[in-house]
């Protein structure tokens, strides 16, 4: 069996996006974003994403039980 | 002789006397038409000789005329058909082990057309040697109707050929004479030139040897050629849209339909690369295409793609793809398949699983003044390949037939198929430039890719529900131990006592609190003493490396720990530690905290690829949702007795938990050498009377189920379940698979063993909701593999201080009712069966499992790196004896140095826990890369039989009971040496191989050792001596002796409370 994640050549960016809770993840640019969801200012390849988040997404802890 | 003479002598004879008359003819050329067969009729016949009458090999038309029909005339023009073709007047004879062809002057009588008022010979099995296969029978059904039924043998024509038997049909009634047609003995060309095969081989090479399709049923081992048909018709626009398309791609609507076909494939498969047969008319010759005969052969049509194909560019690959097949088409498919495949699974058909053709309507081409012709091609029932799909575009739409294998597929997956591939061509027509992976392939209100469990209750804090129970029964029991017994109400009282304690010391909302204690009652009151001041629950196994230990403390943030006074010892300085063993109850109030259900409950650890173990946090919601779907699935209550069998370290720790208290259950605490799964797991059982146990499938083949008479409810988890074990556990007792990632609290899904090769996951749990998606997380339909993905109460907050591994796993739910929802990204492959379970079909990534833990080789290769000595090393998972999986660390030593196993094995011991300790070392020169500088894993070798390099010197065993334990070993071990002083565990034996020796002793020494004796005595020479000395204290312990089980039993557990795991 292939492996889940393309190669990176090939894959379009991702936009790093926050819900209410301010928790962050990272959404295929070209769809819409689910709802309850917003975009955070970020696009790019996976990894760019993930090292954004690595830097901005500071306190795991959802807003609700801070 | 002439044609009737000569049949009828054929017929007469005697199988052996016919022969001798053939192999006469041969010796005539001169006077008889002799011809040896092609390649693709050889394939006929010897499908016919192994499967006499196989319907595969039938072509039956059955047509209803209706109308003014000339009788005589159509007679006489069937007459003049036969005459005209060479292939209906041949039969077929092997003489002297070679098949040839012998052609007859003049039709046989019994091929000609005729009337009757039932067909005759319908049952008729065709005799290829006895005649001509050919029948033709007009039934008059009443006035001016008539059915008529052609039959014949595939040896003898193909499509193409019954389209020239009806055009000449119609034109012979006409009142036409036609010349006769070229021959096909004269015509036929098959070529065998290498540079044909040096293409096809270079144009499948690497190609996958399966095709991934929506099975409803495992593949049998052998191919059953059982089929069925599936007709539908699409729309008008769609065909005209194909000529359209096609025009504008300087292709075809073969090549448009065919595109479909293969995106349709594609997108069910994750390698992106799929083999589709297609047959080819063979009539490479202006004459050949006037002649009736078996020409058409079979070519591969390959394609492939990447995320960002789109239906154009696939269309313009199926075109050259086509374009080149055709132009080397004259290599025989038999002859490809034994050159390519010469080592063919006899369960899947070679090179292609499925096909696609666009065919005439052949019947259209009986055209008969003043009559109507309907009916068709009657199926065989049977199927050539796993799904054919035919497509016949006509003025009124297209006509598709799907022909399926019906021991792989049902009639409503047919249908589903047939569906995708209309959905898929539909949106492609309208914009050919959209990627195919951005079709859409599910047809309108197809239900596809999610299900859900029951809604979650409203939250209530898990440390509530058993405070519950506690004030209803305080007096009922609650925790039972070796030593002790707890009632609901001592138990409360207890986690109040504690929860107050962290409250006093600021513990609270997200205060991790480090729990390291022994399997004892403190530590089920520990778990909710933490729950009930609203800390975190961090559980620490007090068996652990120290290092290992203090690794967890300070990646958790832990300040504050629940121990006891011997774990405290292992724990690093500067913490705030309780020891409970020294804290005399007391009376607390109940905590006045309110518990938010985002809140984290508990961390678990898990193996992390990048060398370091990762914290999973967990919710107050996920953990009351592990309660609710426990208690949905199975009926556990008061009266029920659960084992706490997992280790702290593990999810299921909580599960067990949280199983018997909920539910006001006895939860049983015992030493872990009592829950070594076989004897000692077994006796534990027996003894307590346990009613619900949770392990590992492992465990389970460990032992017999018939010493388990009082264990009601069974589940298992954490790995694959073998359809055997399942099978032996459902058989009188409550059973259930289950599956969940730590990171979804503990199980999401669960299910009945249904029977048969697999054991479903089952169905989503309370408060699951489970989607099975591609790359690009949308539904795949159901019975395709995608990943398998939760959403709902059970999701827990992600990983511990990693916000980069957090995102990248933990993803918005677009599938989920509320907005802002999360779902985990399991990483675990997966597909909707349609029984409405999920059935697991492995992991997207490297990540195994060993004996039920989750382990990341990488982990244990950054240690082994870190080891003295080591210039540089790979960890990774073999199984080079089945079911045998086990990690293999290859160290390529610093110059000079010398690397011993057990030194490694004990570095990496203190920092490692024991399952991700690799069980086998190799030293190598250096490691073998691939061609672009990656790890070569096939050119790694296996572990040699032989003792690895110790540190220890080896001495061989002396007397009768060393060498036969040492017998033992070696047979367990599969080593070709051991030596009395080496450790089990440096020559890789792990606890699972321990109940090997178990019961490899019990049947060559007559004595039954438990497992802490053997973790006790871990050498050859001093389990020996444990053995001897038992011998000579005249306290044999027979095999079959209760009272002697027992009696060591009792040692072993005075035993357990002091010894490690070594």
């Amino acid at each position: 069996m292939n492996t889940s994640v393309p190669a990176t050549a090939a894959e379009p960016g991702f936009r790093v996006v926050r819900n209410h809770e301010d928790q962050y993840s990272l959404w295929p640019v070209e769809r819409e974003i689910p709802e309850g969801w917003r975009d955070a200012g970020f696009t790019g390849p996976r990894a760019d994403c993930l090292d954004h988040i690595e830097q901005v997404w500071t306190d795991l802890r959802p807003r609700s039980v801070r | 002789m002439t044609t009737p003479d000569l049949l009828d002598r054929l017929h007469a004879l005697p199988e052996r006397r016919r022969i001798a008359l053939l192999r006469a003819l041969r010796h005539d050329p001169a006077r008889y038409d002799l011809h040896p067969l092609t390649s693709a009729q050889r394939r006929m016949w010897l499908h016919d000789k192994l499967y006499p009458g196989s319907p595969m090999c039938l072509v039956h038309f059955d047509l209803t005329l209706t109308g003014d029909l000339d009788v005589a005339a159509l007679v006489r023009a069937f007459d003049l058909v036969l005459a005209r073709h060479q292939a209906l007047r041949t039969l077929y004879a092997e003489i002297d082990g070679e098949q040839w062809q012998l052609v007859l002057p003049e039709a046989s009588p019994r091929t000609r057309l005729t009337v009757a008022d039932e067909e005759t010979g319908a049952d008729e099995v065709f005799d290829l040697t006895a005649g001509p296969p050919v029948r033709a029978t007009l039934v008059p059904e009443g006035p001016g109707r008539w059915r008529f039924h052609l039959r014949l043998h595939h040896i003898a024509c193909d499509g193409w050929t019954m389209g020239l038997i009806f055009d000449d049909l119609s034109r012979c009634y006409a009142g036409a004479v036609p010349d006769p047609a070229p021959r096909h003995v004269d015509v036929a060309t098959e070529s065998d030139d290498p540079a044909l095969e040096a293409f096809w081989r270079a144009e499948l090479a690497g190609a996958p040897v399966t095709t991934d399709l929506p099975l409803d049923r495992p593949r049998p081992l052998t191919l059953d050629e059982s089929g069925a048909e599936l007709e539908f018709r699409w729309p008008a626009d769609l065909a005209t849209g194909a000529g359209r398309l096609a025009a504008a791609c300087d292709a075809t609507p073969f090549m448009v339909l065919l595109t479909a076909w293969q995106a349709t494939l594609l997108r069910y498969g994750r390698d992106r690369d799929v083999v589709v047969a297609t047959p080819v008319a063979g009539r490479t010759t202006r004459s050949s295409e006037d002649a009736v005969g078996l020409f058409v052969n079979t070519v591969p049509l390959r394609a492939t793609m990447d995320d960002t194909t789109t239906f154009r560019e696939l269309l313009a690959r199926a075109r050259d793809t086509t374009l080149a097949a055709i132009t080397h088409q004259q290599l025989p498919y038999d002859t490809l398949v034994h050159r390519l495949r010469p080592d063919r699974d006899p369960g899947n058909t070679p090179l292609a699983q499925v096909m696609f053709a666009v065919e005439s309507a052949w019947t259209r081409q009986l055209v008969l003044p003043g009559v109507t012709v309907t009916g068709r091609e009657v199926a065989t029932g049977t199927s050539v390949f796993d799904l054919t799909l035919t497509l016949v575009p006509g003025p009124d739409g297209i006509d598709g037939r799907l022909e399926y294998r019906t021991s792989l597929f049902d009639e409503a997956t047919a249908r589903r198929v047939a569906g995708h591939v209309r959905t898929l061509l539909t949106a492609a027509l309208a914009d050919p430039d959209r990627r195919v992976a951005d079709l859409p392939l599910l047809a309108p209100g197809e239900p596809a890719g999610r299900g859900a469990g029951r809604a979650a209750p409203p939250f209530r804090p898990v440390a509530d529900l058993v405070a519950e129970v506690a004030a209803g029964a305080p007096d009922r029991i609650a925790v039972v131990t070796d030593t002790e017994r707890l009632t609901y109400g001592e138990l409360m009282a207890r986690a109040d006592q504690l929860a107050a304690l962290l409250l006093a010391g600021g513990a609270g909302r997200e205060t991790p609190v480090g729990v390291c204690l022994p399997a004892c009652a403190d530590a089920v009151a520990a778990f909710l003493g933490v729950l009930r001041a609203g800390a975190v629950y961090v559980p620490i196994d007090p068996d652990l490396p120290e290092e290992r230990i203090g690794l967890l403390i300070a990646d958790a943030g832990v300040s504050t720990v629940l121990a006891h006074t011997a774990t405290g010892t292992r724990l690093p300085g500067g913490l705030d530690t309780h020891r409970l063993d020294t804290l005399a109850p007391a009376p607390a109030p109940p905590p006045a905290v309110p518990v938010h259900p985002d809140q984290a409950a508990y961390v678990i650890y898990t193996s992390g690829s990048t060398g370091r173990p990762k914290g999973v946090v967990s919710t107050h919601r996920g953990l009351a949702g592990v309660s609710a779907a426990i208690g949905d699935l199975l009926p556990v209550g008061p009266d029920d007795r659960v084992l706490q069998f997992h280790s702290p370290g593990f999810d299921a720790v909580v599960s067990d938990f949280v199983t018997a208290l909920a539910a006001g259950a006895q939860l049983h605490v015992v030493g872990r050498h009592d829950r070594v799964p076989g004897p000692d797991l077994t006796r534990t059982l027996r003894q307590r009377r346990i009613t619900f146990l949770d392990v590992p499938p492992v465990a389970l083949q460990a032992m017999d189920p018939a010493e388990l008479p009082e264990l009601r409810m069974v589940t298992v988890g954490g790995e694959t379940c073998p359809a055997d074990v399942a099978a032996a556990w459902s058989a009188g007792r409550e059973f259930r698979n289950t599956y969940g990632p730590t990171e979804t609290a503990v199980m999401v899904v669960a299910g009945r063993y249904p029977g048969g090769p697999v054991v479903p996951l089952g169905e989503p749990m309370t408060g699951a909701r489970i989607h099975v998606l591609d790359e690009w997380l949308r539904p795949v339909p159901d019975g395709i593999a995608g990943e398998l993905c939760v959403g709902g109460a059970p999701v827990g907050r992600g990983y511990l201080d990693r916000p980069g591994a957090t995102a990248a796993a933990f993803v918005p739910d677009p599938y989920a009712p509320e907005p802002g929802a999360r779902m985990y990204r399991t990483g675990d492959l997966a597909r909707w069966r349609p029984d409405g379970t999920l059935e697991f079909l492995g992991r997207s990534d490297g990540q195994v499992k060993i004996r039920g833990n989750r382990v990341e080789p990488g982990e244990a290769q950054a240690r082994l790196g870190d080891c003295a000595g080591v210039a540089r090393c790979a960890v990774v998972v073999r199984e080079d004896r089945p079911g045998d999986r086990r990690l293999v660390g290859y160290v390529v030593p610093e110059a000079g140095a010398e690397v011993a196993a057990d030194a490694v094995r004990a570095q990496l011991s203190r920092v490692l826990p024991d399952y991700l300790v690799p069980s086998a070392f190799v030293t190598l020169a250096d490691l073998p890369t691939t061609a672009n500088g990656k790890l070569d894993h096939r050119r790694l070798p296996a572990p040699t039989v032989e003792r690895p390099a110790l540190s220890t010197a080896f001495r061989a065993p002396r007397g009768p009971v060393e060498q036969t334990i040492a017998g033992v070993w070696r047979a367990t071990l599969a080593l070709d040496e051991v030596g009395a002083d080496d450790n089990f565990f440096d020559l890789g034996g792990n606890s699972m191989l321990l109940v090997q020796v178990h019961s490899g002793l019990k049947a060559a020494l007559g004595v039954a050792v438990a497992a802490v004796e053997l973790f006790r005595y871990p050498t050859v020479a001093r389990l020996a001596e444990f053995i001897e000395r038992g011998e000579r204290d005249q306290q044999p312990v027979p095999a079959s002796s209760g009272a002697g089980r027992r009696a060591m039993a009792a040692r072993a557990r005075r035993i357990a409370g002091e010894a490690g795991p070594r």
